[in-house]
């Protein structure tokens, strides 16, 4: 039986960095994933999920319930990509004060068609319905921990998926709608 | 040949959606050994210095930027108000849910928020119609999208930068603390608004001469203010304050609900060296 995220976060607390190692392990592929629905590449996504768990780190003590760390740094995750977003729209900004280009347009770099029809598939879907996927994929299908991170019931989550997996079929069968 | 392609790629689904979410794991020992390494000693002393804005940084859009994210929360809520029933036919949390629910439909909806920040405050106009068209007005910096690509125009160097609009955009900076609500999905707007919100109160109040109620609610410890209008069930204006000093943060009047938006609105065009901007009248 596995220790608990309770008894991580209050190791953790003790000045046990190994139980945050942990941690770590658990939601580290989950917090890569939601930050790379933002970033758009891997690497842009690794170096937030870090950033998301060093804040966390920090604010470990600040965290009222360690029993709901999943959910608190997906909620953290989220903070740190709409930071990313402001940030990201202050350097188009400034992108287009140096550049007297009339127009940019954004490039893909992927490669792999099937793959990326399927991250294209993903990217449309809304935020809850991309959570619901990530979670439930990278938490080793648990229902029962997708339910606490996301916030809903087990039928509102098996919705959620069936929601997002009609939605990428419709897209990959059909990209242009 | 694509449809055989296609019935192949649903054959495979969940095997691809695994294998699109091992790329997530990969470099992980790495990670984590980069991690555990930096974490701070005296860690619980330390606050990270994170999401400052650089100095070259316009004022005019930080100011924006950050009245943007603190409409967010207000509009969540005004939102959730429009169809909000009249007291005394329900509990007023009950209302209140039931306001949330019928927010998912509606299809667009116009307003100017501005923050008085000291004196020093800005606005912001814009205006947003499902599933994914917005157009947010800054100053001189304009932003818009029609769901397919996104415009950034830069109206005093009059550049336009084109892109794919992919995934969260900049609307977010907006519309994030209203989770799923701008993509019609009502449980996204229950989690979000439901389980934080609660009405405080709620009173008839007589405003510009109309007969209009002013519900007062909690959010995340801080106030909101609304005046709705009785008969149509609409929004007037709402007004957010501080939990922490009790200024007035933003104050939000919306111009219009449910109307239609001309697509001209969302895109801006470039031709012939010049920037079109139809509502610019450029």
């Amino acid at each position: 039986m596995s220790v608990s995220d309770a008894t991580l976060v209050l190791k953790t607390l003790e000045g046990d960095k190994a139980a945050f190692g942990e941690l770590y392990d658990r939601y580290a592929a989950l917090i890569r994933a939601i930050c790379y629905d933002v970033t758009r590449n891997v690497t842009g996504a690794q170096d937030l999920g870090q950033e998301v768990f060093l804040r966390a780190y920090v604010k470990l003590n600040k965290l009222a319930d360690p029993d709901r760390f999943g959910p608190w740094l997906v909620g953290m995750a989220r903070n740190v990509c709409r930071e990313y977003i402001r940030g990201r729209l202050r350097d188009r900004h400034v992108l287009a004060g140096l550049n007297p280009a009339e127009t940019i347009t954004a490039q893909k770099s992927d490669s792999d068609e099937q793959l990326l029809d399927l991250k294209e598939a993903i990217s449309k879907l809304n935020e809850q319905e991309r959570l619901a996927l990530h979670v439930y994929y990278l938490q080793e299908q648990d229902a029962e921990q997708a339910q606490k991170i996301l916030g809903v019931s087990r039928s509102g989550l098996y919705r959620l998926l069936a929601k997002a997996r009609k939605k990428i079929e419709k897209y990959i069968g059909n990209p242009e709608s | 040949m694509v449809q055989k392609r296609n019935e192949k790629n649903m054959d495979n689904f969940d095997n691809n959606l695994t294998h699109r979410y091992e790329e997530f794991t990969q470099g992980h020992a790495q990670f984590r050994c980069q991690l555990l390494e930096s974490l701070p000693a005296d860690q619980w002393a330390v606050e990270p210095a994170v999401g400052k804005w650089p100095s070259f940084v316009g004022v005019k859009l930080r100011f924006a930027i950050r009245a943007a994210m603190a409409a967010a929360a207000v509009f969540a809520i005004f939102l959730g108000a429009t169809s909000l029933l009249s007291p005394g036919t329900e509990e007023p949390q009950a209302a209140w849910a039931t306001a949330i629910e019928k927010t998912t439909q509606l299809q667009s909806i116009h307003f100017i928020m501005t923050t008085p920040n000291g004196g020093k405050g800005s606005s912001v106009e814009m205006w947003w119609r499902r599933p994914g068209s917005f157009r947010m007005e800054i100053g001189g910096f304009v932003q818009t999208s029609n769901g397919h690509k996104r415009y950034n125009y830069n109206d005093k160097a009059n550049v336009l930068v084109v892109s794919d609009a992919e995934g969260p955009g900049p609307e977010m900076a907006i519309l994030s603390e209203l989770g799923g609500l701008f993509f019609s999905e009502a449980y996204t707007l229950s989690g979000d608004v439901t389980n934080k919100s609660e009405v405080l109160s709620c009173e008839d109040v007589i405003y510009k001469g109309e007969s209009c109620l002013k519900i007062v609610s909690t959010m995340n410890g801080d106030r909101f203010e609304y005046i709705l209008d009785k008969k149509e069930q609409l929004i007037y204006e709402v007004k957010r304050f501080s939990g922490m000093s009790g200024k007035l943060m933003s104050h939000v009047v919306v111009l219009e609900a449910d109307k239609e938006i001309p697509e001209s609105m969302f895109e801006i065009e470039a031709k012939g060296g010049k920037v079109i901007d139809r509502r610019l009248k450029k």
